[in-house]
């Protein structure tokens, strides 16, 4: 459709303009600013869609005047005339006509194919400002053709496979947000490297218990080393103890014998030398007297509290009693506990067999199966037997439904067949259905009756006329009566002439007469038989009709009911009709009503069949119900349950049974946790006994454990708090022990320089000393002792043979030191024997740690975590190499997808792109799935729309509407193009290049090319295009009022 | 059975405390199985070891990846004192100085247990007496340099009659190629080699000379499959040597190939796999495993398995075959493979029909052209040095798999938005 005459009666500036242009190619329009162009495109949108709401803003005189004009169009081989107006009162009127006939605006809108003024505005007619516009190619109508917005089935699948593998990587890993699997992982992975390293002290804690158990492991040895070598001393000096006293007293008899040999060296102030000895050991044996008095005062205290450290032998184990002392009280508590709880589930075990009835013992109970495998049989059964009695009871109910509305359905057909006197349906079916026919019939009949006795009484009528005027004129009749009257004697005379005057003459006479009297015959016959005939006709007709008339009304009199009279038969034909309607009405109502009837006794007969065969079914199902029930009563005989065909009381007692169950085991496991809690603690009980008896402490005496250890607590603190006096006490002692031993050492000095003085007076004792003069009889009995006391030395010597005793040890052995060190050993010893529990006591808490530290798993367990954790990052990272491989398959395939698949818009446009920019861009492309531009340049770099420059943008846009006006025109939508000024941002070479390529275009399409420019009008002009010049130019020619 | 012969067992990697790696499909419940797996190959080899019973054992392997921990220590402690007791002398064999220290230090190294190393490099395992006229004697192969030249020399005599001699070491035996294992000239006075080196049981023969790997007790490998074992070698008295295999492992990895036929349904294919399990469960039934893991490798026309997915078969498998008949704890694991048709198609030509076909054989070329190093640098970039070491991650992923997995995660993108 090409503009061939643009013709504004009044339009903007323009009044009574006619613009004749190339119905074909290009028409160059040149004016200056606000010389009207711009108004003359919108003139052309406006009559092709319509001028817009807004255009009554413009102008207030050209609004009061209205505004119009008329195009002159080309389609094909027809002209068109389209006229548009826009009236003073804004009312818009429309004109479209060819030369044989008018079009409606609709009709000349449909002849615009797709093109809506939207489409009309954003591609073919275009300024500057809409040429400018992205969004109108972004349009639905637009884009379609520009970014191919159908992808078809492979390129959907291609771009959505591509975006849900995108999806999937993002999930495992998305580094901008930093979230996905991957990172979840190894946020795991550090919280599981730090548990780890934790956890990972158990080889420090292992190294320092070791080292623990050998330090305690070497104190012990140590103390057995030390307690062998003490029991060893000890037993030295008993032994020296035991031969210390006799080799004492054979030194002493020794002695006393060498007195009798060196009495004669006695000193000679030996006596106040020894009046000074013993007064000086006078005192000294005071003060060691005193000091061993204190001594054993102290050694009595010792022992005193000694009788209390009886528990020391007994404390570790007494301790670690009273250690389980808060597990006995758990023990003991948890037993009152569990003994309350086994007396409660007891009576509620027996008031639950109760509730489970008679019978109901411990053992019956024991033997019902109540576990979930019988529950589920239980279940099961009881499903069956439900749904065989719920299929039975929906059965017998629906069966009932189905008798007792069949039952009622027979009754009210019954009654209704008692009230309506019916015997036999059919016959009344058939009686109703004759009825109905004959009361069809009853109009006929009524026709019939009509008619009869029209005919009757036009038969009487016609009767009545020839009664009265069919009969022969009397005149006629007396001719007729003449003629055979003549006609007799006329034969008569025959006769007679022929007897008398000749046979001939009587033969005419009597021929004459027989003809006169066959004309009189002839003639009355003629006219009184036909008349008799009628009559007879006629009266039999009557007759007949009679009849028949009286056959109908007797069908009606039958039909109706109402015996025929006068009255009615002389009944209007209005109210004979009406009731004839009525009748019709009534027998249609009551052969409706007993077919009716008959459709529910079929029914009737019908629900009877499916009865019986609902019947059958029942049956059947009884016989499920009966197998049900069966197998139902078995069960719970087998599962040891009380029979009864009742469900739920079944599973009432089945509840019970295993609520009683339940409680049967937790009375079993709360007597057997009694048992065992009893056990337990008199296991504990008989331990803490067997300890009490080893040290006579008073036993439980029906005491509880806890109340007998925390007695035990209490001596034990006491023994704590003795223990410590003791230990203080026996410091005092060894204080108290070093001073008496010095004070013995001083004694033995003096004493030592007593006997030195004895000695050298060859005494002993100072009685000795002064008795030693007549003791020389001494000497003998002396020698025999010596000799027992040797014996004796032997003996002793012969039990410790290993034991080697020098004369030196037994001269220095002092039997009161020896046996102070053997009681010093004896305490040492004990504290030893203590010391080496304690040691034990560690020693085996360290092993016991590091047999726990050896099965911790705590390490192994987080690295096992470790390595499953390590698994799944493994197969994430496997998920996710595969998801981007698969991704960039996808890409690659698009990207083919998209080189083969661009749309034929662009690559047309790409076409003109590369004329317009003369060959500095070669292509546009969009990318698959997108509405976006990229151009490519000659050197191969791409290049987004907001990159180019204005006029590059302008050009790249033309070149897209250029295309699609091609690809508009190849779907046969044919429309002029009107460019306003759109090269005002090109450069002289790409003008230049615009103008060549709009040449081109114009070759096939229609363009108008407005512009304000000279020089671009000159660049036409110069092509052979002779601009049309406003309105300088042309102002001869137009006529403008404004501009 | 065999009372003119006597047994030793060898061992290869014992890797007490390494936790199994590739359990994929592994459940909670199994925790315990597996990070006890290697310890309970440790104690069915003592259990082995004391039942049949042999003559020495000689441990040929790592023992620990890392220091010691305690419980594998005291297990290890256990184990061995297990075996003095009952009368079977114990070697190891090139034990490392630091794991052996750290043994000592924590008590854990029973007095009975001999090293055989550069210090001690010829042991006797098993003397000389009158009902056994062979001795048979381990040694030390991998000596320094000079070492070697100087000490081995003095056994250096060949082949001595009535002795067996047995050359341990460490380094991997299983490719004749690589000349750097073998030492024809100094393997020859050996009747056996053993390696403590590979983590699978390998045995060849050169010359006159077996040579063989026992192979870990208890693979820790994920991608390693076949029973864990120990191998005892029985020496008759004339010096005729038998390897005999005894499993170990309790967690043991399979893997399967499946075919789907084309047309083949998803029936078939669990038909199959019954099948193989079957088989595969009968081999199993007197074997130590505790915990089967199958890899199901199923592989099939991308016509055919499209609408498939591995985690599905997996599931399904699961819940039809979450057991052998014998009772033996199975983890299925699939990897699906969609293979081409071979018809040819036009690389450019899109056709919807083709659409698959056409995905794999693109992903075949970006596959050949791809290197997981980049990925894993990109990764650890992204996700951050410390914790994971994805390089390491990434080196263990076979390309093969991934390649699947492609594959299988293409296809089912393409085939949801047809579905949809």
């Amino acid at each position: 459709m090409n503009i061939t005459d643009i013709k504004i009666q009044r339009y903007g500036v323009w009044r009574d303009l006619n613009l004749p242009v190339h119905p074909r190619g290009l028409t160059v329009i040149h004016g200056p600013n606000e010389a009207g162009k711009s108004t003359i495109m919108r003139f052309v949108r406006g009559i092709f869609h319509g001028f817009p709401e807004q255009s009554r803003a413009h102008g207030s005189l050209a609004q009061r005047a209205g505004w119009g004009g008329t195009l002159e169009l080309k389609d094909g081989d027809e002209t068109l005339e389209v006229w548009r107006r826009i009236d003073e009162q804004g009312k818009r009127q429309f004109h479209c006509h060819t030369e044989q006939h008018s079009l409606s605006e609709a009709e000349f809108a449909a002849r615009l194919g797709r093109v809506d003024a939207n489409l009309f505005r954003s591609i073919y007619s275009l300024g500057l400002k809409e040429l400018r516009e992205l969004s109108s190619l972004q349009s639905d109508q637009v884009s379609e053709y520009i970014y191919g917005t159908s992808l078809g089935l492979v390129g959907q699948r291609l771009m959505n496979a591509e975006a849900g593998t995108r999806k999937r990587s993002r999930e495992l890993l998305n580094p901008e947000k930093r979230t996905g699997r991957l990172f979840d992982l190894s946020g795991e992975y550090n919280s599981l490297g730090d548990a780890l390293a934790r956890s990972e002290r158990v080889m420090s804690q292992y190294r320092e218990t070791l080292t623990d158990a050998d330090r305690w492991e070497h104190s012990r040895n140590d103390i057995e080393v030390r307690i062998e070598n003490l029991e060893r001393e000890r037993r030295n000096l008993r032994y020296m103890h035991r031969v210390w006293n006799p080799w004492k007293r054979q030194q002493e008899l020794q002695r006393e014998l060498l007195e009798y040999d060196e009495l004669l060296n006695f000193p000679s102030d030996g006596i106040r030398q020894l009046e000074l000895l013993d007064r000086k050991l006078e005192l000294l044996r005071q003060k060691r007297t005193s000091q061993r008095n204190e001594l054993r005062q102290l050694q009595k205290r010792l022992k005193d509290n000694r009788k209390h450290y009886e528990l020391r032998d007994h404390a570790s184990g007494i301790r670690a009693l009273i250690d389980l002392r808060g597990l006995v009280e758990t023990a003991e508590r948890h037993l009152a506990a569990v003994s309350a709880d086994a007396t409660m589930l007891k009576a509620e075990l027996d008031e639950k067999l109760e509730g489970l009835g008679q019978g109901w013992t411990v053992q019956k109970l024991e033997g019902v199966d109540t576990s979930p495998q019988a529950h589920l049989q239980l279940v099961t059964a009881a499903k069956n037997y439900q749904n065989a009695l719920s299929r039975r009871a929906r059965h017998r109910k629906r069966y009932q439904k189905l008798s007792d509305t069949n039952h009622n359905r027979q009754t009210e057909l019954q009654d209704e067949l008692k009230r309506r006197g019916v015997t036999s349906l059919d016959e009344a079916l058939e009686q109703a259905q004759q009825r109905l026919k004959d009361l069809e019939q009853l109009a006929q009949l009524r026709i019939q009756e009509s008619e009869y006795a029209q005919r009757i009484r036009s038969a009487q009528t016609m009767l009545q006329k020839y009664r009265e005027g069919a009969e022969l004129p009397w005149w006629a009749s007396s001719m007729l009566t003449l003629f055979a009257i003549a006609g007799g004697f006329l034969v008569i005379a025959g006769l007679f002439k022929g007897v008398r005057t000749g046979w001939l003459i009587g033969l005419i006479y009597m021929l004459t007469g027989i003809a006169g009297g066959a004309l009189s015959w002839a003639l009355r016959q003629h006219f009184e038989t036909d008349d008799y005939h009628v009559h007879t006709k006629l009266e039999q007709e009557i007759r007949e009709c009679e009849r028949r008339l009286n056959t109908v009304r007797d069908d009606i009199s039958r039909i109706t009911g109402i015996p025929y009279n006068t009255h009615s038969g002389i009944a209007s034909e209005k109210d004979r009709k009406a009731s004839q309607t009525e009748l019709i009405q009534k027998a249609t109502q009551q052969l409706f009503e007993l077919e009716e009837l008959a459709r529910t006794e079929n029914r009737i007969l019908k629900t009877r069949k499916k009865l019986s065969v609902q019947r059958g079914k029942l049956t059947t199902y009884q016989r499920e119900v009966s197998m049900g029930r069966q197998g139902w009563c078995d069960l719970l005989k087998k599962l040891g349950l009380k029979e009864t065909v009742r469900t739920s009381e079944a599973f009432q007692n089945w509840q019970q049974a295993v609520t009683a169950d339940q409680t049967l085991v937790k009375w079993t496991a709360a007597r057997e946790d009694v048992q065992r809690q009893n056990e337990l603690l008199a296991m504990f009980r008989e331990q803490t006994e067997q300890i009490a008896r080893r040290m006579d402490l008073e036993p439980s005496q029906g005491r509880s454990l806890s109340q007998m250890l925390a007695q035990w607590q209490q001596a034990l603190d006491r023994y704590e708090q003795i223990r410590d006096t003791y230990q203080k006490q026996r410091g005092q002692y060894r204080d108290l022990k070093k001073q008496y031993e010095l004070t013995r050492k001083d004694l033995e000095f003096a004493e030592h320089e007593l006997v030195e003085l004895l000695e050298r007076g060859h005494a002993k004792t100072p009685e000795q000393f002064r008795r030693n003069a007549g003791k020389l009889q001494r000497g003998r009995e002396l020698r025999a002792l010596l000799a027992d006391i040797n014996d004796q030395l032997t003996s002793l010597s012969r039990e410790e043979p290993e034991l080697a005793i020098v004369e030196e040890d037994l001269k220095t052995f002092n039997g009161q030191q020896a046996q102070e060190r053997i009681d010093l050993i004896g305490m040492e010893l004990e504290d030893l024997e203590r010391d080496r529990e304690e040691c034990s006591e560690e020693l085996g808490r360290a092993r016991q740690r590091l047999t726990a530290l050896e099965s911790e798993t705590a390490a192994a367990d987080l690295q096992t975590r470790r390595e499953r954790l390590l698994d799944q990052a493994r197969m994430t990272a496997s998920d996710w190499l595969a998801t981007e491989a698969a991704g960039r398959t996808f890409s690659d395939m698009t990207a083919t997808f998209e080189e083969r698949f661009q749309p034929e818009t662009l690559a047309r446009a790409s076409h003109y792109l590369n004329e317009l920019t003369l060959g500095r861009y070669e292509q546009v492309r969009t990318p698959f799935g997108s509405r976006e531009l990229i151009v490519h340049e000659r050197s191969g770099a791409t290049r987004q729309v907001s990159e180019l420059s204005d006029g590059t943008r302008e050009q790249l846009f033309l070149a897209i509407r250029l295309a699609l006006v091609d690809m508009l025109a190849e779907e046969q939508t044919v429309l002029p193009m009107v460019l306003d000024d759109i090269c005002v941002n090109f450069d002289q070479q790409r003008t230049e290049a615009a103008v060549s390529t709009i040449l081109d275009f114009a070759e096939r399409r229609q363009v108008l090319f407005f512009t304000c420019h000279e020089h671009l009008a000159q660049m036409f002009q110069h092509r052979g295009i002779e601009p049309v010049w406003l309105p300088k130019h042309a102002e001869g020619e137009l006529q403008r009022l404004a501009g | 059975m065999h009372s003119r012969s006597r047994h030793v067992l060898f061992t290869g990697n014992l890797l007490l405390d390494k936790p199994l790696q590739g359990l994929y499909s592994a459940r909670a419940d199994q925790h315990d199985l597996i990070r006890d797996a290697t310890l309970s190959a440790f104690e069915n080899l003592v259990a082995f070891a004391v039942d049949q019973p042999v003559e020495a054992v000689v441990f040929n392997g790592r023992m620990f990846v890392a220091p010691p921990t305690v419980r594998g220590a005291a297990l290890f402690r256990d184990g061995v004192e297990t075996l003095l007791e009952a009368g079977v002398s114990v070697y190891w064999a090139g034990p490392q100085e630091r794991e052996w220290q750290t043994l000592s230090d924590i008590r854990c190294l029973p007095h009975g247990l001999q090293r055989i190393d550069e210090n001690h490099s010829r042991r006797s395992v098993i003397n000389r007496s009158e009902q056994w006229e062979r001795s048979v004697v381990c040694e030390w192969l991998d000596m320094p340099r000079d070492h070697d030249h100087h000490t081995n020399g003095a056994h250096n005599n060949g082949h001595v009659h009535g002795q067996t001699r047995i050359g341990l070491t460490r380094q991997a035996i299983g490719h004749l190629t690589q000349g750097a294992a073998l030492h024809p000239e100094r393997d020859r006075r050996f009747d056996l080699i053993v390696s403590g080196a590979a983590d699978r049981s390998h045995t060849t023969r050169s010359d006159k000379t077996i040579y063989h790997a026992p192979g870990c007790l208890q693979p820790s490998d994920g991608l390693a499959e076949g029973p864990g074992q120990v191998t005892m070698l029985r020496i008759d008295v004339n010096g005729e040597l038998e390897l005999l295999r005894e499993e170990t492992s309790v967690v043991r990895r399979e893997q399967r190939d499946l075919l789907v036929e084309p047309g083949g349904t998803r029936n078939n294919l669990l038909e199959l796999a019954e099948l193989e399990l079957q088989e595969l469960a009968e081999q199993l039934a007197e074997g130590s495993t505790q915990l089967l893991q199958l890899e199901w490798i199923v592989r099939g026309p991308v016509a055919d398995i499209k609408d498939w997915s591995s985690e599905e078969l997996a599931a399904e498998l699961t819940s039809l075959l979450e057991t052998t008949e014998q009772g033996l704890p199975v983890n299925h694991h699939v990897q699906l493979v969609p293979l081409m048709s071979g018809q040819p198609i036009e690389s450019d030509e899109f056709v919807n029909e083709q659409l698959e076909e056409q995905f794999l054989q693109h992903l075949g070329g970006q596959l050949n052209g791809e290197t997981s190093d980049d990925q894993a640098d990109r990764l650890t970039l992204q996700l951050g040095a410390d914790g994971i070491d994805w390089r390491a991650v990434f080196a263990a992923l076979p390309p093969r798999e991934t390649g699947h997995r492609s594959g299988e995660w293409g296809v089912r993108a393409l085939q949801q938005y047809k579905r949809a």
